[in-house]
């Protein structure tokens, strides 16, 4: 179960870790949906923080309930703002279906329609594939 | 004048008056693309058989038309304004004075009855009403008048006003339903790959194409061409552009004209194969791949992702393919300076957009209900040269 977002992240160099699904990669390079929030997501991008949690423990956790990630990709918090996506706490406590996650985040991007959405992931992958796989 | 043509008709002596107006985005800026020209000889013939049948009605003793008549009907192009692209077509008067002295008033007023007699003809079956027949003549022209258009493209008749009160024009949908309606066929411009499955270099040599939406096409060739082209190279892709007739419930006829045919180069095949195999790897995706949130991939989502491999296989090398947690499909790639996106939609419709790689260029996601000759004119505008 999900708890209430929490606060905003504000250190700005912190790496929020993203999972890609195996068939969401080709040639090493990730869909740009990965680096949007679904319709069931409700504008809310599920990421990881690397200072709570590393690439390969986070992997390692979202793994553990049978899910699949090919890599780590990752985005800095202030590429977030940039693209006026503002990131927060958002600590998952154990449940029946889900482990605990005290590293979880999310990244809000309430503020763009779906069509904005579109764009802005295109501009997010580029700068995750610029950073490159971190698992 | 409603519903009947022109406003600016003119009387007896004066100079007819014709505004065609090209809509979209191909003609923005006054531009009018080589292969639209073809429209502007195939308007006077349409004109010129109606003005040549008006004539005839009227002088009921008379087999055939005065010897000249058809040369006064001659048209000048002399500019192309803006807006999107108005070609400026002006009746040759001083030919049509030469050739049957004293008698060019009467061409003229031919002329304007000529042309709102087209404008009703199109109005009229926009709204359902369609003339039993037309003379071949007339047919004809009307066939080629317009064949250039794409989907989304029109051709407007200025200061005309429909039974709706809009200005009349002339798109693919009416072509076709005026052409279908008064003919069992019509003509269209039909591009892609196919596979080569026959090659025949004995009597009136030819290939013959697997296509994807219309079958078995044979395309008769010059023998030294099919010989040293196609011959041995039986299963190779093939990409095409054709002139194709087909009938009014869409199903292929005959072949009229061949603008292109070649086999496809031995990396763009490749790259082709390679695209297929990743979507057919993807196609084996059950609901749930990604989550309790995820759809298997729609056929409707994997037909137009194969529309869209046929219509521009010179980019196959760049795709990157995804399926996408909602059922559809994400076609990503670099050409020049963008970086693009096309994602098929559960129900086949396609959006398109992309942002500039180093600049801050965007183009905002436009969603096209099919794989149409609008959204490859769009990609083609991004894709320059490398698309083609």
């Amino acid at each position: 179960m999900q708890a209430t977002m929490g606060d905003k992240l504000i250190n700005g160099e912190e790496i929020l870790f993203r999972q890609i699904h195996p068939n969401s990669l080709e040639s090493g390079e990730p869909g740009s949906d990965r680096f949007r929030p679904t319709p069931s997501d409700k504008n809310m991008l599920s990421t990881d923080r690397s200072s709570l949690t590393t690439a390969a423990a986070s992997h390692a956790l979202y793994t553990s309930t049978g899910r699949l990630s090919a890599t780590v990709f990752g985005l800095s918090v202030s590429e977030f703002e940039c693209e006026t996506i503002a990131c927060f706490e958002d600590p998952i406590k154990k449940s029946e279906t889900e482990p605990e996650n005290l590293a979880h985040a999310l990244a809000d991007y309430s503020l763009h329609g779906e069509k904005a959405q579109k764009l802005v992931a295109k501009r997010l992958k580029r700068l995750a594939v610029a950073r490159g796989y971190l698992l | 004048m409603a519903n009947d043509g022109t406003d600016n008709a003119g009387g007896m002596g004066a100079q007819p008056q014709i505004q065609l107006r090209y809509v979209g985005e191909r003609f923005d800026g006054a531009r009018l693309p080589l292969e639209v020209l073809g429209d502007l000889p195939a308007f006077r013939d349409l004109l010129a058989a109606f003005a040549k049948a008006a004539y005839l009605g009227a002088n009921t003793t008379r087999l055939r038309v005065p010897k000249g008549f058809d040369k006064s009907l001659s048209f000048n192009l002399t500019g192309v304004t803006d807006g999107s692209a108005i070609p400026q077509l002006q009746w040759d008067k001083v030919t049509a004075q030469s050739l049957l002295p004293g008698f060019e008033d009467e061409i003229g007023a031919l002329i304007d009855g000529s042309l709102k007699q087209i404008v009703t003809l199109i109005d009229q079956a926009a709204n359902g009403h369609f003339p039993r027949v037309l003379p071949p003549e007339h047919v004809r022209a009307l066939n080629r008048f317009g064949s250039g258009l794409r989907d989304g493209e029109r051709i407007e008749f200025l200061d005309s006003h429909g039974i709706d009160g809009k200005v009349i024009y002339l798109d693919n949908d009416r072509r076709k339903a005026l052409i279908t309606k008064v003919r069992e066929t019509y003509q269209t411009r039909y591009e892609g790959t196919g596979t080569l499955v026959g090659v025949h270099a004995a009597n009136d040599p030819y290939i013959q194409i697997e296509t994807e939406a219309h079958g078995l096409i044979s395309i008769y060739l010059e023998r030294e061409r099919v010989l040293q082209e196609f011959d041995g190279n039986l299963g190779t892709p093939i990409q095409f552009d054709v002139e194709i007739e087909l009938d009014n419930t869409d199903h292929f006829r005959s072949l009229v004209e061949v603008h292109v045919v070649g086999l496809i180069d031995e990396r763009i095949a490749g790259e082709l194969q390679r695209c297929r195999i990743r979507l057919d790897e993807i196609s084996q995706l059950a609901e749930g791949w990604d989550g309790d949130s995820s759809y298997a991939v729609s056929k409707a989502a994997f037909a137009s992702a194969n529309q869209f491999l046929s219509r521009r296989p010179q980019l196959c090398g760049n795709y990157k393919i995804f399926p996408t947690v909602a059922g559809g499909l994400l076609f990503e790639f670099e050409t020049g300076r963008w970086d693009l996106s096309l994602e098929f939609l559960p129900d086949g419709e396609v959006e398109f957009f992309g942002i500039e790689i180093e600049g801050k260029g965007e183009i905002s996601p436009e969603l096209y209900p099919e794989v149409s000759d609008a959204l490859i004119a769009e990609l083609d505008k991004y894709a320059g040269n490398n698309g083609r």
